[in-house]
């Protein structure tokens, strides 16, 4: 059996108002968000077998979590993006082995790459023009490991398990939204920014299966904006 | 028992309720199931115990 899609999309709306919630009111956000936890692990309860419905229900849930520790370590930028990001590259990388997921670390359509840093590479400057967003060299060193653990956590792991349920457009919009809500914490104009992106990032992984290609664009883009 | 004094400070009670809540329901589940929320749940207990050391270092040093 699987999930009914307006549910998949409640699911999505359930986490964006968790976000606005935390935002506002951080306790309550928090709240919010250990009871989206509590929820999912109570209807995974009954599950007995790992389908792709418990796969997409479990990548969910590591949102609010990654969520939680981001908001709430009161390290600097430095220590608290580490921890955030670490966490979320042990959670990907455990569930992509546990899951036998193929989440495209392949040579397909290689040639695509200079396509792609080039397209990252515009989309960072575009945005540091427009959005001017502050400058932080410190975290320089870590965004190759927040591109990697952000697009296996959207493509590998969300978009690939929707697309083989649903289809190829819903999966591209919903793990483009989850971007955006991961992201709302820098503000609606970065936010939009990051959905842009997602969605390009997203398009070249439904075309290709390639995961470098998506990873190229958000460090690319992630380069130009915070670092240079 | 949230702390509403400070925004972002959480008690330590409320979290360690949550925790065992969470663990209690991961408990009851299928293996199956119970093996593959096992990482996650480590990396709430660890990020549950920085929050509540932190709050608890906050308050001392208050």
């Amino acid at each position: 059996m699987q999930i009914k899609k307006y549910l998949l999309f409640l699911m999505v709306l359930g986490l964006f108002l968790s976000e606005i919630t935390l935002q506002l009111n951080p306790i309550l956000g928090f709240l919010l968000y250990a009871i989206l936890i509590c929820g999912v692990i109570t209807s995974l309860s009954h599950s007995d077998t790992l389908t792709s419905n418990t796969k997409i229900i479990i990548s969910f849930m590591i949102l609010p979590m990654i969520r939680i520790v981001e908001l709430f370590l009161t390290f600097d930028i430095f220590w608290r993006t580490f921890i955030t990001y670490f966490a979320l590259a042990f959670l990907t990388v455990f569930y992509t082995i546990k899951f036998e997921s193929d989440v495209g670390f392949s040579r397909r359509k290689t040639s695509w790459l200079p396509i792609t840093i080039l397209l990252g590479i515009a989309l960072g400057i575009i945005g540091s023009l427009i959005l001017n967003p502050e400058k932080n060299r410190e975290l320089f060193y870590l965004l190759p490991l927040i591109a990697f653990s952000e697009e296996i956590l959207f493509r590998g792991l969300i978009q690939k398990e929707i697309k083989k349920i649903y289809n190829s457009l819903d999966g591209i919009l919903v793990s483009s939204l989850l971007c955006f809500i991961f992201t709302l914490s820098y503000g609606l104009p970065l936010a939009l920014f990051f959905l842009a992106t997602s969605l390009i990032s997203a398009f070249f992984y439904n075309k290709t299966s390639n995961i470098w290609l998506s990873i190229s664009i958000n460090l690319f883009a992630n380069i130009f904006l915070f670092a240079m | 028992m949230i702390n509403l004094a400070e925004v972002k400070e959480i008690s330590p009670i409320f979290l360690t309720v949550t925790l065992i809540v969470y663990l209690m329901i991961v408990e009851l589940s299928h293996e199956k199931i119970r093996k593959s929320l096992f990482p996650a749940i480590v990396v709430l207990i660890a990020v549950f115990l920085i929050i509540a050391s932190l709050s608890v270092y906050k308050q001392i040093i208050r």
